[in-house]
């Protein structure tokens, strides 16, 4: 798994603590029917920050954090965000702080080392004062107060070293980070976890605090990642264009981006209705409900003419018969739809028992009157890729 | 880091899996059999329950040593293993490179087939082969072959037909370097359909931070004089390739390098989704496919810029340098028929009429050995190495032939031929009482003075311990016999067989503490028998721990007691025939009633 956003509360309490403090911040799922019971605790006379929590860049610009509100105003805001469709939430004690007590501070993890960006000119503009970041590198090993090259205090950054690697982050950034005298409050915080290493942190985050930037997620993509979710295999898929001619149905990390690159490089990217893959040898049913939401997405698509391409390089490992009975299944249900629509379906695929696989889809395309060309590994991807645009442009 | 010269210096590279993982040792041990290897490269599985894998060795099959740690694995095949495989889940991995690396003496390196490895675990590794001079490949690696020697991984393919099909049974001259596993098999199968075959391809992993980098497998290719050309399946993210062009400079190669860098569609899209593995995600300008393709065509790399371009620049490379191999092939498809049996057997087998024992046929096994020696080969499975373990099993299953018709076993025989059944129901009868209180001790007290001796125990603890326990120890104590009156068959063993080894040393320390307790718990027959044995399997047969346990877990010592004793219940159920004794039945003074 690749490296995923945690919750700004999650990244919070885990700062506070490693500071010596208490987080007084309240994480709220919108989406359940109590979260405003969660409220019930806020005085009428403190002043809160609210603001969405849900991986969203630029949240200031974008209206997403209300700073110096009442209760109820804050309780005004949440149901703002809601309605705009924002699923996580997080109010907290606005503090009052001097502008110039703005820092910013972020470590990141690179080759070399753990990198420290600091600057005494934090805030919102920090893309505009890139000039007065200080930069240090630390070991992955262990601290050393010695690696601290910039002015950042080395107390604050030794204790965000220590969370930084006990939670297995990835990307820490505060800013603000108010600095006054030997304190140190983060006002807001984001942070990115490596996913993989959910069993090492001890539940300092579990998968409950990974937030994901919210989009107008499509039906088909949402029903790709519930899928995904719950199997070994590798799924995913992402709708570059609705109304797009070629639609891609794709195994193999590589492989999947040599068969995007060459429709690119024919000049035809416009035309890619999706992207995505099913490998790691996913079960006949997992293809099948994966392939149904590709060919939902295909009878949908308003392009005059449509090609559903098949591909993928000879597979270490997926069972070519068994995940080609999942898509044959999948196709078999809308048959009559790519018939009235004129679509064709081309495949080519190895990997191990390709040849019944191959054959059954053969049989299976010809006897519904499917327009199709079905090859193994003895034609290439980039000749699969020049076939079906040639479907589409004849 | 990562050597093909010394990879190829190992005429026959041994290999232990962490983990078993079906498909990826099937294809490694089908690799072996149609590369003509005398036996699987695959020496031991860890990580497993089992002691033996079945597996298919071309249409036969063929047990794999399985061991729950490596710690079990002996020292001598410690020694003889090059290469490892982690085919456990992303958690393990560090554990398990660890262990491969501080106690496999000659290992050269291996690799980690599971994605999610978390990022920290990467680096933590690639110190560790930094700091140990060793290699790994990966996280989520397809593993590497080195053309016609071995095959470490799914990489190649898993099916016998694909294995032959790839080409990479032969030596060839083709260097293939990939961050993906998919594209490796495809790029081995275009070099394959070309008429050419690799010289090693290696899968780097898509993940962030690859223990082996791209750059020092070029580097290999570069050194390797066998490598002619070289061929590289680059993506989008990180910028592996600006060291590689560096490389490639420096290097002044002649060797022709043919580059793909995939990820040029990401460049279409304002806000690219995620194009494939982890690491492929440009951060910056220097790290798209496109300028990433710049920096090599620079330094002389032919880089195609489409698929279709890569793949005719391959096949011009390739001049035919090895013909497809109707007869591999044909072996391969023959393999896909095989189906496993219900049984294994090594101890004998009936092939068409010929019956042979432990390999030998039946006549020339039995020629010149005594029944003993037929009986001990079976039952260890093997021949014995030493004479004194044939002695010593001679001499056992003389003094344990029989012990009067009082013992429990001898009493039901011939009761139950008394009441006019015919002999293997009373052979029956008697062997059935053979358990933990009658014959059965030597089994226990094996296991007994192996586990104290094993763990260092002493007989002070290892005394302590069962009487807490309030829990007899097998092997010591008699009825009849005691200090004042030792049991003669005792006296007779320790004479002809106390070699002053660990074990029977052992049994004589606890001898000595528990007669200064009571005269009656002195060393018997089952325990001298048993601490002698287990001296003899040490000593004499150089046994390690783990074949010792085995033999005593597979009931050897209850077997020579069974073999033994059953002549004295034939014995005892013949006599009762020839006597003709009818029915028996207790008299009634042998009853209490206690009501």
């Amino acid at each position: 798994m690749a490296r995923v956003k945690l919750s700004e509360y999650r990244a919070k309490k885990l700062i506070f603590t490693t500071l010596g403090m208490i987080y007084g911040g309240i994480g709220i799922n919108l989406s359940l029917d109590s979260w405003q019971k969660q409220l019930n605790e806020l005085n009428d006379d403190t002043k809160y920050v609210s603001k969405v929590d849900q991986a969203v860049k630029k949240r200031n610009k974008l209206g997403l954090v209300m700073v110096g509100r009442t209760k109820a105003q804050a309780i005004e805001d949440l149901l703002s965000f809601k309605a705009q469709g924002y699923r996580y939430a997080l109010v907290e004690p606005f503090v009052t702080h001097r502008e110039k007590d703005e820092h910013y501070i972020a470590l990141q993890r690179e080759e070399g080392g753990l990198v420290l960006n600091y600057s005494k000119r934090g805030g919102v503009d920090i893309e505009n004062n890139t000039d007065s970041l200080e930069r240090a590198t630390f070991s992955e090993e262990g601290f050393e107060a010695g690696s601290n090259t910039t002015s950042a205090p080395t107390a604050l950054v030794e204790k965000l070293y220590d969370i930084f690697q006990n939670a297995h982050m990835t990307y820490l950034e505060i800013n603000p980070c108010v600095i006054r005298g030997g304190s140190y409050i983060p006002l807001d915080a984001a942070a990115e976890v490596d996913g993989s290493a959910q069993f090492f942190v001890k539940g300092a985050w579990t998968e409950d605090d990974i937030r994901i930037h919210k989009t107008a997620i499509n039906q088909a993509e949402k029903a790709v990642e519930a899928l995904a979710s719950k199997s070994p295999a590798s799924l995913s898929l992402k709708v570059l264009n609705p109304n797009g001619s070629i639609f891609l149905l794709l195994s193999g990390g590589g492989a999947s981006v040599v068969v995007a690159d060459e429709i690119s490089n024919l000049g035809h990217h416009a035309d890619i209705a999706n992207y995505g893959e099913y490998s790691g040898n996913p079960n006949e049913e997992e293809t099948y409900l994966y392939t149904k939401q590709v060919l939902k997405l295909l009878t949908a698509s308003s392009a005059p003419k449509k090609v559903l391409l098949i591909a993928g390089g000879v597979a270490n490992f997926t069972d070519v018969t068994k995940t080609f009975k999942g898509l044959i299944r999948a196709i078999a249900d809308v048959q009559k739809d790519l018939l009235e629509q004129k679509v064709a379906v081309l495949v080519r695929r190895g990997g191990p028992n390709q040849q019944k696989g191959l054959a059954d889809m053969k049989h299976f395309l010809g006897t519904a009157g499917i327009a199709n060309d079905v090859y193994g590994p003895d034609i290439s991807l980039a000749g699969a890729v020049v076939e079906s645009l040639q479907r589409i442009a004849k | 880091m990562i050597s093909i010269a010394k990879l190829r210096q190992v005429m026959d590279p041994k290999v232990v899996l962490f983990g078993n993982h079906v498909g990826i040792v099937q294809s490694i041990l089908d690799f072996d059999y149609l590369a003509d290897k005398a036996k699987p490269s695959i020496v031991a599985v860890v990580g497993v329950q089992q002691r033996h894998l079945r597996y298919f060795w071309g249409n036969k099959e063929v047990l794999i040593a399985g061991y729950g740690s490596i710690d079990e694995v002996s020292s001598d095949v410690k020694s003889s293993i090059s290469l490892f495989a982690v085919a456990q889940s992303g958690r393990r991995a560090v554990t398990a490179c660890t262990e491969a690396v501080e106690q496999l003496p000659n290992v050269l390196g291996g690799m980690i087939f599971a994605e999610s490895v978390p990022e920290r675990h990467a680096i933590q590794l690639r110190k560790l082969v930094k700091d140990s001079g060793r290699f790994i490949l990966g996280p989520a690696s397809v593993g590497m072959t080195v053309g016609g020697l071995f095959k470490l991984g799914a990489i190649g393919g898993t099916l016998p037909e694909q294995i032959a099909l790839a080409g990479i049974l032969n030596k060839g001259s083709t260097a293939i370097v990939s961050t993906s596993g998919g594209m490796i098999n495809e790029l081995i199968s275009i070099v394959a359909r070309s008429g050419g075959s690799v010289s090693f391809a290696a899968a780097v992993g898509g993940e962030r931070y690859p223990i082996t980098k791209p750059v020092e497998l070029v580097h290999q290719a570069l050194q390797d004089k066998q490598t002619k050309s070289i061929i590289l399946f680059g993506e989008l993210g990180g910028t592996d390739e600006y060291k590689i062009a560096k490389l490639i400079k420096e290097s002044k190669t002649t060797k022709p390098v043919i580059a793909y860098i995939a990820g040029v569609v990401a460049e279409k899209f304002e806000s690219a989704p995620q194009f494939g593995h982890a690491k492929a995600m440009a951060q910056n300008k220097s790290e798209t496919a496109t300028a990433k393709k710049a920096a090599l065509k620079v330094v002389g790399v032919v880089v195609a810029d489409t698929f279709a371009e890569f793949e005719r620049a391959i096949k011009n490379l390739e001049k035919s340098t090895h013909k497809n191999n109707d007869t591999i092939n044909e072996r391969a498809k023959l393999m896909q028929e095989r189906s496993a049996s219900l049984f294994v057997n090594r101890i004998s087998e009936d092939q068409g009429g010929e019956v042979k024992i432990l390999g030998q046929s039946l006549l020339q096994f039995v020629s010149n050995k005594s029944f003993t020696e037929i009986a001990l080969g079976m039952f260890l499975g093997k021949e014995p190495a030493s004479r004194k373990l044939v002695d010593f099993f001679d001499i056992s299953l003389r003094l344990l032939v029989d012990h009067g018709p009082q013992v429990t076993g001898a009493i039901n025989t011939m009761i139950t031929a008394r009441a006019g059944k015919d002999l293997t129901a009373s052979l029956a009868t008697g062997i059935l009482t053979i358990g933990p209180r009658f014959g059965g001790a030597i089994n226990q007290s094996a296991e007994n003075w192996f586990n104290a001796v094993a763990n260092n125990e002493s007989a002070d603890e290892f005394v302590e311990k069962f009487a807490k326990n309030k829990q007899y120890i097998s092997g010591i104590g008699h009825k009849k016999y005691r200090l004042d009156n030792p049991d003669p068959r005792v006296e007779t063993l320790l004479k002809q067989f106390d070699n002053n080894g660990s074990h029977v040393n052992f049994a004589k320390q606890v001898s000595k503490i528990t007669t200064a307790k009571k005269a009656q718990l002195i060393l018997n027959v089952d325990g001298a028998i048993a601490a002698i044995l287990l001296d003899i399997l040490k000593d004499e047969e150089h046994l390690d721990n783990n074949q010792i346990k085995m033999i005593i877990d597979s009931e050897f010592c209850n077997a020579i007691f069974v073999l033994a004793r059953s002549v004295g219940f034939i014995a005892h159920y013949m006599e009762q025939k020839r006597l003709d004794e009818g029915l028996f039945r207790l008299p009634d003074e042998h009853i209490s009633s206690l009501y």
